[in-house]
């Protein structure tokens, strides 16, 4: 396409069909979308490329090289430390506009300080855990996450971060993790989205910290399992006001729009978890002591999500207005009502299932109703699946023949074909 | 807005080289002046996802028996006080919130607390358990130990309330001294 397009300018030229300077500025800019592009395909591998020397390295150091002297394995140890520090320092100074060479320069950075942390253990014979190792790790290079040109570097501490959580809180059980931890996080955090760029990193790195955030909330959940799911849905609540507060566009793509996606998502599988009697089954035979429950982290953690949701719709209320809470919050909030409700009154656990599948299911017909009205496909879909999730679960648990049952499958196969094709139509139309 | 970036990068790659720098200043002091300990021990072998391959040592007399009198919880920061014995391995007799003033101590944490009738059983988290051996060294020092029921002994050193591995016998031999003489590995 752009090389017609560029074979064709001397002859639009002598024709007059363009002028001379329309045909400059169409060469420029066909030059200047290559460039980019090289340019993208160029980071994406030489981030693949740093990542991979940077395991590299620290696998060969697994190796233990207990042969070697004291002073070479420290020499060696300090050695990529030294060198990316070096590099780093001069692209700072010579404002390097590269970003592959930042990019991969960063990333090696990241991994100099597990590689020295490593050398010095394997020569002192250092018996502290992996948590340790991790936290460490993480506070030696989380300044880094600032620095302009290593975004990928903040992907890299988020994950690093969620290991270090899981290893505390579900591998081990072990110990609790420092308060001074969770400002480390929340801090770049914070600084992330208030500094939005729409870049594609910066939509991976939202997507990263959803995933990171969903693995730990449910970390300190020791004693009262029933709060789980109550502190979930409050949390994908959390995750759908943010989405609408920052970056409300609801033409945005599915994955443009992180948290408002997450959000939906995840709560529309908190809704189908529900729609099965398991979660109901576990109620407690007796409350719990009201002294002990009311001072559990467990309680904290509710009312500290409670406290974030009430100034998120606070905030919807002012800047945007009711329509956006209801009814696409209103489904959470009664949700959690009714399992507080089923938790402390005596009544049958058939009620919750029967309210997880009505929420699901309406929560399916609404998005699918938006979704045709706005001409979304994304909307329209999801509205589609989460009818056909609760549709096909409900299915496998009765005893219904097959003949209806293949139907019903016919049926809503023939659902996603009109729905998708009357979007298409209605899109050709306007 | 340069300069204070510089200044930050720069703080942040003396943290890099500090914090690493500390530990083996530290060390190498505990090492060098350090009185010498060892406990009796027996290896099993695990493996660390970034440092390889190491022996987990398994000590003997690292539980302690205090009476019920005294409230201690898991994963408490204490003292343990060790002395040696006559057979010439050292043994962890007390545990103290205080920092001793004199004698042999290390720094470490209470791994469990098990009340036992009107005494409480304290195991202790060891600082030293763990011998960083080469790839393929590793399993074979644990195969040793189990086959031929061979006795083993960690040598420590102790310098104000740190205490650092500095080798691990079998047979009144350093483990790499041992498998150089038998010509493996």
């Amino acid at each position: 396409m752009r090389k017609n397009v560029l074979k064709a300018l001397p002859e639009l030229l002598s024709q007059g069909v363009i002028d001379e300077a329309t045909a400059k500025k169409i060469e420029a800019y066909y030059l200047d979308t290559t460039t980019t592009g090289s340019q993208k395909i160029l980071l994406i591998f030489a981030i693949l490329g740093a990542l991979l020397v940077g395991m590299g390295i620290i696998l060969i150091i697994a190796h233990n090289w207990d042969s070697l002297s004291t002073a070479a394995r420290l020499v060696l140890s300090f050695t990529p430390l030294f060198l990316t520090q070096l590099l780093l320092i001069y692209f700072w100074i010579k404002k390097s506009s590269s970003q592959p060479l930042t990019e991969s320069v960063s990333i090696l950075n990241f991994f100099a300080v597990p590689v020295c942390l490593s050398l010095i253990s394997q020569i002192y014979h250092m018996a502290s855990g992996l948590d340790a190792f991790l936290l460490t790790w993480l506070f030696l290079t989380w300044p880094l996450i600032f620095f302009p040109g290593s975004k990928m570097v903040r992907l890299l501490f988020i994950i690093v971060a969620t290991w270090y959580g899981c290893e505390l809180r579900y591998f081990t059980f072990e110990g609790d993790i420092p308060m001074w931890f969770l400002p480390l996080i929340a801090i770049p955090f914070l600084h992330f989205i208030f500094q939005n760029e729409n870049k594609a990193q910066d939509y991976l790195t939202a997507w990263l910290l959803g995933i990171s955030i969903t693995i730990m909330a449910g970390a300190f959940i020791k004693s009262y399992h029933w709060l789980l799911f109550p502190l979930y849905i409050l949390l994908f609540s959390i995750f759908y006001l943010s989405g609408q507060l920052y970056s409300g566009n609801r033409k945005k793509l599915f994955w443009q729009n992180p948290w408002l996606s997450f959000g939906q998502l995840g709560f529309a599988i908190c809704c189908f978890l529900l729609a099965y009697d398991f979660y109901w089954n576990s109620k407690p035979s007796a409350f719990p002591d009201l002294t002990t429950f009311v001072s559990s982290p467990e309680v904290v953690q509710l009312i500290f999500f409670i406290f974030l949701l009430s100034v998120g719709i606070h905030l919807l209320i002012r800047y945007k207005g009711w329509k956006y809470i209801f009814p696409e919050l209103s489904g959470s909030l009664i949700m959690i009502i009714l399992i507080f409700i089923f938790f402390t009154l005596p009544i049958p656990f058939k009620t919750g299932v029967i309210a997880a599948n009505i929420i699901l299911f309406t929560s399916g017909v609404f998005y699918l109703v938006m979704g045709i009205k706005e001409k979304d496909f994304a909307r329209t879909n999801f509205g589609l699946i989460c009818i056909c999730a609760i549709t096909i679960a409900r299915f496998f648990d009765q005893d219904i023949s097959f003949i209806i049952r293949g139907l019903v499958f016919i049926l809503m196969g023939a659902g996603f074909f009109t729905a998708n094709y009357f979007i298409v139509k209605k899109q050709k139309t306007t | 807005m340069k300069q204070v970036g510089i200044i930050v990068l720069l703080a942040l790659f003396v943290a890099q080289w500090w914090i690493p720098a500390g530990m083996i200043a530290e060390r190498e002091n505990t090492l060098r002046k350090g009185k010498i300990v060892r406990f009796k021990t027996e290896p099993i072998d695990p493996i660390d996802v970034f440092r390889g391959k190491y022996v987990d040592l398994n000590f003997e007399n690292t539980t302690l028996r205090v009476s019920s009198g005294q409230l201690w919880q898991r994963n408490e920061k204490v003292f343990a006080i060790v002395r040696e014995h006559f057979d010439g391995y050292a043994r962890i007799v007390n545990i103290s919130r205080k920092r001793p003033v004199a004698g042999l101590y290390f720094e470490t944490r209470i791994e469990s607390v098990q009340r036992l009738g009107n005494q409480l059983q304290i195991n202790l988290q060891i600082p030293f358990n763990r011998y960083y051996a080469g790839e393929f060294i590793a399993p074979d020092i644990e195969r040793i130990y189990a086959e031929a029921g061979i006795e083993g002994w960690a040598q420590v050193r102790i310098l104000n309330g740190l205490a650092v591995l500095e080798e691990l016998y079998i047979q009144n031999k350093p483990v790499p001294e041992w498998f150089k003489e038998r010509g493996s590995h």
